[in-house]
């Protein structure tokens, strides 16, 4: 019996089924036809030897597994190299002894069955990977529309945000008052991709839309918190920094939530003053325990606002050292000649060196700068009303208890927008009732003088006064009336505005103007630009404006 | 890094070593789930070799803090190196922990 049957009976009897061939080229045959578990291959044999007939089988298995067991004695010996090399992964001896082959055959079988299994879960992990990387970049855009949806550009922001950072759950947002109030937010979530982009989305609506309504950054930092604290979970917060540039006060108003410390250079004095953050991040305590901490800074335009997230302060060097604040005010001190903005990504990237890949930066400037064309009263929306105009009375007392928790200036003018065609006039409505009600609020019923503005830190000083004052209210209103009566094409509003307080002298603020523009009296020379007439009576206590308006 | 924790009576200490961050996440969670089992009523975060914390750590800490309850004194994390110090700064994490 030849040693083939031989070695085929044997197989048999350990209960494995055997398909034979004579030689190499008809082992070849019979491999494509039916693959088996394991191949035994003979060296020499006719018409094609052992090991070319298992280079070619190895050729078209390509990645897939099959044990190959070379057959040896004899004279074959001398090829043994051979047949590793074309990609044997055992021999056994002639005569075979049947332990050997089945613990040999058994083991060969074991280790496919292994290589099988790890192929198999290599391509589910490349499969998973593929829908993972989908979904990042789906995570991506997501994010990317729900953050630059309501972006206004502004020539005071200047900002560098690279891709991975957006996708890390950096958000940069911009947008404008209707007072022409420059509001921005930086913040950075904890967790990213999709987490970031779920969260992202109410905090972006919720600041487009509170600003697009007027109201001011402590309104939008505790409703983002109030929103953020119910729908996250405990171990996601935002970190951020919301701040609002007031051309009108020369005011930067700063509440800083975690992020780390913001640089304000002052160009003029070369001097820059470090903001430290001074709140809990937001999301993670109601919005009542947040207790949030308001900065007011008197600024010029030759102060500069640096922001960033922790990508810029960590991102490391080749020796793993990171960029950190250093970094950063080195190349502050350049800032009197040359324009920081580039010098400091400049010098990150020759930190960071050739690995350095910018993929975790984001970076703003805010200029305040009051002095270019967009500041000026946006232009007004020509629309022709449908509606025609009507005579219509409305009136609202506003307590003290009130006047402590919220500006009413916003949700009065927007229901204003709703009962009669006003829309095209809201900015201008917007910022006459605005300066109305704050003089009723400062001067009338807090007895605030407007001198205190004067000097250095006069309006940070000016605030915190009037929020001690606030706080310890006690009694008092203020009365909005508006009454409106029809005329040919439009209409004339007129707003009255009364509060209960000791009165004031309106021509005191009105007369600073002509000494210092900056500081205030502002608010009173804009509504007479706007309005048809504003008279004072009641020793300040009262006063009426009336607002003229006609469809082009 | 590493996160080894221990009960005695009811204060649970959590001691961190190395870079505190993502990594973390598993033992410092099975830390947390020990706390029901064991009726713990407050906890120490030992902070001695710990080398640097990113904000997931921040996260897990109030998880931490959200399984102990409101009070201010239910979680003290002590030994922090200035750096980490820094981090707890920024945050203002000083209105929720007891920071020593």
């Amino acid at each position: 019996m030849s040693q083939r049957l031989l070695l085929s009976h044997m197989l048999e009897e350990l209960g494995y089924s055997v398909s034979v061939a004579s030689n190499g080229e008809e082992a070849l045959k019979q491999f494509n036809e039916s693959r088996p578990d394991i191949i035994f291959m003979d060296i020499e044999m006719p018409v094609m030897s052992g090991i070319d007939s298992v280079r070619e089988i190895r050729k078209l298995l390509g990645d897939d597994f099959i044990p190959i067991i070379f057959v040896t004695g004899g004279s074959s010996e001398q090829y043994l190299d051979d047949c590793i090399e074309v990609g044997g992964d055992d021999f056994i001896k002639k005569p075979f002894n049947t332990t050997i082959l089945s613990a040999k055959t058994r083991s060969l079988l074991r280790i496919k069955e292994l290589y099988n299994e790890q192929i198999e879960q290599k391509r589910e992990i490349e499969a998973f990977k593929a829908i993972e990387n989908q979904e990042h970049e789906t995570a991506a855009a997501l994010y990317e529309n729900i953050v630059k949806a309501g972006y206004m550009e502004s020539p005071n922001v200047r900002s560098k945000l690279s891709p991975m950072a957006m996708f890390n759950g950096d958000l940069l947002l911009c947008s404008y008052t209707p007072a022409n109030k420059l509001n921005v937010l930086l913040g950075d979530f904890t967790g990213h991709g999709i987490t970031a982009s779920v969260a992202a989305a109410p905090a972006s609506e919720i600041f487009y839309g509170m600003t697009a309504k007027g109201f001011g950054i402590r309104e939008i930092t505790e409703e983002i918190n109030t929103k953020l604290n119910k729908l996250l979970p405990p171990h996601m917060f935002l970190a951020a920094t919301l701040v609002c540039l007031d051309r009108e006060t020369h005011n930067l108003s700063t509440i800083t939530c975690g992020l780390p410390d913001h640089f304000l250079y002052n160009k003029e004095l070369d001097e820059t003053e470090v903001l430290v953050s001074n709140n809990l991040p937001l999301g993670i305590v109601p919005s009542k325990e947040l207790d949030l901490t308001e900065e007011h800074i008197e600024v010029t335009s030759g102060h500069r606002l640096f922001m960033f997230t922790d990508g810029v302060i960590e991102a490391e060097n080749a020796a793993g050292e990171p960029f950190g604040f250093e970094g950063v005010s080195s190349c502050l001190a350049a800032e009197k000649t040359i324009d920081s903005f580039e010098t400091i990504l400049a010098s990150l990237e020759q930190h960071q060196g050739s690995e350095g890949q910018q993929d975790d930066i984001t970076f703003v400037r805010l200029t305040c700068d009051f002095d270019h064309g967009k500041w000026d009263v946006h232009e007004e929306i020509k629309k022709t009303v449908a509606m025609e105009p009507s005579n219509w009375k409305v009136s609202c007392t506003i307590d003290y208890n009130t006047l402590k928790r919220l500006n009413p200036v916003p949700a009065f003018v927007n229901t204003l927008m709703d009962i009669q065609g006003l829309l095209p006039f809201r900015e201008s409505l917007f910022l006459i009732v605005t300066e109305l009600f704050v003089n009723s609020l400062d001067h009338g019923l807090l007895g605030l003088d407007s001198s205190l503005k004067q000097g250095p830190d006069g309006f940070a000083k000016f605030f915190e006064l009037k929020q001690d004052r606030i706080d310890n209210l006690e009694s008092g209103d203020i009365k909005l009336i508006f009454s409106h009566q029809p005329q040919e094409n439009g209409g004339i509003l007129t707003i009255r505005i009364q509060d209960t307080g000791n009165g004031f002298d309106e021509k005191a603020i009105y007369s600073e103007i002509k000494n210092n523009q900056q500081y205030s009296g502002r608010g009173i020379k804009l509504i007479r630009q706007l309005c048809e007439s504003l008279e004072y009576s009641d020793g300040g206590r009262r006063a009426t404006a009336v607002f003229n308006w006609k469809n082009e | 890094m590493s996160v080894t924790s221990s009960i005695s009576g009811n204060q649970l200490t959590i001691s961190i070593s190395g870079r505190f961050d993502f990594s973390a996440h598993k033992d410092f969670r099975s830390a947390i789930d020990s706390i029901s089992e064991n009726h713990v009523t407050s906890a120490t975060v030992d902070m001695r070799t710990a080398e640097y914390i990113d904000s997931s750590a921040l996260g897990m800490l109030l998880m931490l803090k959200n399984k102990m309850g409101d009070s201010k004194e239910a979680v003290s994390i002590i030994n922090s190196s200035p750096d980490v110090k820094k981090i707890f700064e920024i945050s203002n994490f000083g209105q929720l922990f007891t920071l020593a």
